[in-house]
């Protein structure tokens, strides 16, 4: 026999590619064993190593985070009441993208972080289920608040209510963040603020764009782009977008930043020309994506739909609900013709003139790296975005400085000033990064009292000069960076509810809405497509209503269950502020009225008539 | 086998099933107190987060081995009918199974019992309740059980809340503007006969908002607010959204833009951080040169960026 053909026959026949495949499996399951065992702490409990750790979940990867967290973090590890219980802090920081399964999964498993960021996970909304209540724990002033970690130069009575407080009232929102409405409890804790929408821009080319307008102002001949923009000497504001005034020029002069809507048309019209003139053909004025849209769509909606809604807003919620948006739109009460509605969705489409090409299929990660690169001039993002921005602008090989400027509206003498004049508020507006405590962690109080330490002045000043975020705590201050950011109170709510409530109706609008903006379709086709798709007898708004009238039922009813429960543990004894909450849903329970609210608005938009059903 | 034997082991033998199912009908319940009270304390735990399928289980374990008419058999039984009412998904029969707890209870238990006013508000709220596809509301009945609240807990919280109910039951009848409003002035002369409500605040707030949505009457929608806000708001962080309400309708409606100044005011002065400060500002500024007089200055709390501003 030779070699050749012997050499097979010497391989052990259990020596296959079965065999190499069950080692592997067996070997990936005693790894997950091994990973499961020591995430929960098993192994450590086994080997009486066991080691006391308070995890920290979020979602929050943006540059600076984490690294003022880790700050926080050690110095917290390295006070003695915490070293001598044995216990540290860890933060685990996951992608927004996988954050809502990793949280389901070990809520349900039982093994979820001691504290975790609420929203996203789609569990995380079964609040009393998951989460423990805080409403005792937060009427407890801030032990980390005392005479001498809170600085004497704070306002006496901020300084007050810092060291003498409860903890809820030491927060910018009051906790309004963390108060369950339906549960009528507090389940979280916010450590940051989010900050405000603002639209960012590059000084360089913000100078040099002015520049060029001036320049072409001052021009014998004025090129196109500009008698476009302008109001001609003796026209209206239906031939242009803004004069041509000695303020105008003034401010072109300046250092000043954009602050009416014409004047950021005119300067993106410049920055076309100073991509051309410097041959930039990646260069555009404003950095949109999908994200940018929506923003811009939402911000300049209560600007320009305020003078008109008032009169739809029946029951005076200061909301305009999408069934009064239909309601006074079948009632005849507002058109797609009406000037402040033709004006809204002009203005977002003459602002998506100035986006890249393609923007609909660029993200909120493209739209920021583009700004990044210097391919666009503005950008219009949240305070969330600030630190990195920043960073990154000083960073780059040809650094730059960024410019940070409210979103601006219609100037005085500028097309649609007359009633589109002032800015949306921003009053509302509460803190974010809301952690909430696992009702199954074994470590409570040690997680508790590690978010006093982050929220207390010392803890969250700390956090803010690290990260560059802005303030959870009152007194604590923003960085100068930041201060642009913070909310401004100054402005108007209520617009219409044009995002209607899903079904057709909603993607129908989604989809003209950018065709129309993106330049494919005219206004009138865009309005009769979507006046089409509401008027339609079986998909149209009649079917959003009568869907709102089945949940309205829904919520009724989910509302007495949380009062049933309530009811229980008051009775039961198990929970001695429950009558206290039973009483206080009751209120909310009484005003749904049986669900019957939006059948009543029917009625009176609609005396009678039959209510949809289908 | 001889006819005799026969008949005696048929004798036997019924004797033998009737044995068996004595036995075994007394086994069903054999009370078992400790076990009983374990149970009922895990079936509060399920029902405190809503899991209200596993809590009918525990609850009705509970009540099998408690002894019928005891505390825990109460306790068990209202647990019972009412996690059976939210069972999801939720049917007739087990709708119905709820309501027989509920009834039994009503029948078993005295009124000092806190369990009795309890059920028959839960029996009212089902009945006026869409409960499963198919199902429909029965206001009437509904009413009796608030009715009997009301009149054999008469000043009592269970009271106040079963006038509430009423009034409520009457905004079925949206379509007729005497039936909604003869509903809600009912409610009103009983909270003026009974002034010390504990929860008085709550349904002055809910006449305010229903005189308004329902009836369009400012007049009487402002003077409830007023009621409420006297007696101290449920909500104090959504202050704003009240105050701004009834300045709205005292300047739209009631002609009364001093009475609309107050409330602008309110809104700045209690509540900075609303979305409306702004415009109440300027609406307040306007309204304050009709009435230089009258009209004390504002002083504006300061919000947090403010005051480092400042």
């Amino acid at each position: 026999m030779s070699e050749s053909e012997s050499s097979p026959s010497m391989k052990p026949a259990w020596l296959n590619a079965n065999l190499f495949g069950a080692v592997i499996l067996f070997g990936s399951f005693i790894i997950s064993i091994w990973i499961v065992m020591v995430q929960t702490g098993t192994l450590d409990r086994f080997t009486g190593r066991e080691e006391r750790v308070v995890r920290f979940l979020h979602w929050q990867l943006e540059p600076g985070f984490r690294e003022a967290l880790d700050k926080v973090i050690a110095e917290y590890n390295a006070l003695p009441h915490v070293r001598e219980a044995g216990y540290r802090v860890q933060q685990v920081a996951i992608s927004e993208k996988f954050y809502s399964q990793f949280l389901n999964t070990h809520l349900i498993s039982g093994t979820a972080p001691d504290l975790s960021t609420m929203g996203k996970a789609s569990l995380a909304s079964q609040v009393d289920q998951f989460y423990e209540p805080l409403a005792a724990i937060v009427d407890e002033p801030n032990h980390y608040n005392t005479e001498e970690t809170v600085p004497d130069h704070l306002l006496a009575e901020i300084r007050r209510a810092l060291i003498e407080g409860p903890w809820r009232d030491t927060f910018a929102d009051g906790l309004q963040s963390g108060y369950n409405d339906q549960l009528k409890n507090y389940y979280a804790i916010p450590v940051s603020n989010w900050g405000s929408i603002r639209l960012y821009y590059n000084r360089g080319y913000m100078k040099q764009a002015k520049a060029i307008v001036l320049e072409a102002l001052e021009s014998e001949v004025r090129p196109a782009w500009l008698e476009a923009r302008l109001i001609p000497p003796g026209g209206t504001t239906d031939d242009g977008w803004l004069p041509d005034t000695p303020e105008l020029r003034e401010w072109l002069r300046s250092d000043r930043s954009v602050d009416t809507l014409g004047r950021l048309l005119l300067v993106s019209d410049a920055v076309w020309e100073l991509a051309r003139r410097q041959n930039l053909p990646f260069l555009v004025p404003i950095s949109g994506s999908s994200y940018t849209r929506d923003l811009f769509a939402d911000r300049y909606a209560p600007t320009f739909h305020h003078g008109l809604v008032s009169e739809f807003d029946l029951d005076h919620d200061s909301n305009i609900s999408a069934l009064e948006t239909f309601g006074a739109w079948s009632a005849d009460k507002w058109r797609f013709e009406d000037e402040e509605v033709r004006a809204y969705f002009k203005t977002l489409r003459e602002i998506a003139t100035h986006f890249p090409r393609g923007f609909l299929g660029l993200d909120r990660e493209q739209a920021n790296r583009r700004f990044i690169m210097q391919n666009a001039a503005m950008l219009l993002t949240g305070g969330w975005d600030a630190s990195g921005i920043f960073k990154l602008a000083r960073e780059q090989a040809d650094p730059f400085e960024v410019g940070v400027a409210l979103l601006p509206v219609p100037g005085p003498g500028e097309r649609f000033h007359g009633f589109a004049n002032q800015p949306p508020s921003e009053a509302g507006q509460t803190l974010g990064v809301p952690m909430a405590l696992y009702k199954l962690s074994s470590m409570k109080d040690e997680a508790i009292d590690f978010l006093r330490y982050l929220t207390s002045y010392k803890g969250n000043q700390m956090f803010v000069d690290h990260s560059g975020w802005l303030p959870a705590t009152i007194g604590v201050e923003p960085t100068r960076e930041m201060r642009p950011f913070m909310p401004e109170t100054a402005g108007i709510i209520g617009s219409l509810h044009l995002r209607f409530l899903g079904g057709n109706v909603a993607t129908v609008y989604r989809g003209q809405l950018y065709l129309y903006i993106g330049g494919d379709i005219t206004y009138e086709e865009f309005v009769a497509n979507v006046e089409a798709a509401m008027g339609d007898r079986r998909m149209g708004v009649n079917r959003l209503w009568a869907e709102q009238f089945q949940r309205d039922r829904q919520v009724d009813r989910n509302t007495q269950m949380t009062l049933s429960t309530q009811a229980i543990r008051y009775l039961s004894g198990i929970d001695p502020d429950a009558e206290e909450r039973y009483f206080q849903i009751l209120q909310r329970s009484l005003t749904l009225s049986n669900g019957l609210n939006n059948r009543m608005m029917w009625h009176r938009f609609f005396p009678g008539e039959p209510e949809p059903e289908f | 086998m001889t006819p005799r034997t026969d008949n005696f082991i048929r004798l036997f033998a019924a004797a033998a099933l009737c044995w068996v199912v004595l036995t075994g009908c007394a086994r069903d319940r054999v009370v078992d107190t400790e076990r009983s009270e374990a149970l009922l304390r895990e079936a509060h735990m399920e029902a405190s987060v809503f899991n209200y399928n596993r809590a009918y289980e525990l609850y009705s374990g509970s009540r099998a081995i408690a002894e019928v008419g005891s505390d825990q058999w109460v306790e068990a039984t209202f647990g019972a009918a009412t996690s059976g009412w939210h069972r999801l998904p939720p049917n007739r029969a087990s709708i119905v199974e709820a309501r027989t707890l509920f009834e039994e209870l009503v029948k078993r238990l005295t009124t000092d019992s806190p369990y009795l006013p309890r059920a028959l508000l839960s029996l009212g709220r089902m009945h006026e309740q869409v409960n499963f596809p198919g199902d429909t509301e029965d206001v009437n009945t509904a009413r009796g059980y608030y009715t009997r609240v009301m009149e054999e807990w008469e000043n009592t919280i269970f009271a106040d809340e079963a006038a509430g109910r009423f009034a409520a039951s009457a905004l079925h009848d949206y379509r007729d503007p005497e039936a909604v409003r003869e509903g809600l002035e009912r409610l009103e002369r009983y909270l003026e006969r009974r002034t010390d409500s504990p929860i008085a605040n709550i349904l002055w707030y809910f006449l305010g908002d229903k005189y308004w949505h329902y009836l369009e009457d400012a007049e009487k929608a402002f003077a409830s607010f007023e009621r409420a806000i006297a007696l101290g708001l449920v909500e104090r962080a959504r202050a704003w959204h009240t105050y701004w309400r009834m300045a709205w309708m005292a300047e739209r409606y009631l002609d009364d833009p001093l009475g609309a100044a107050v409330y602008y005011a309110k809104i700045v002065e209690e509540t900075p951080r609303s979305p409306r400060v702004h415009e109440s500002l300027a609406a307040y500024a306007r309204l304050r040169e009709q009435f230089p007089d009258e009209l004390p200055e504002i002083k504006r709390t300061l919000l947090p960026h403010e005051i480092a501003d400042e």
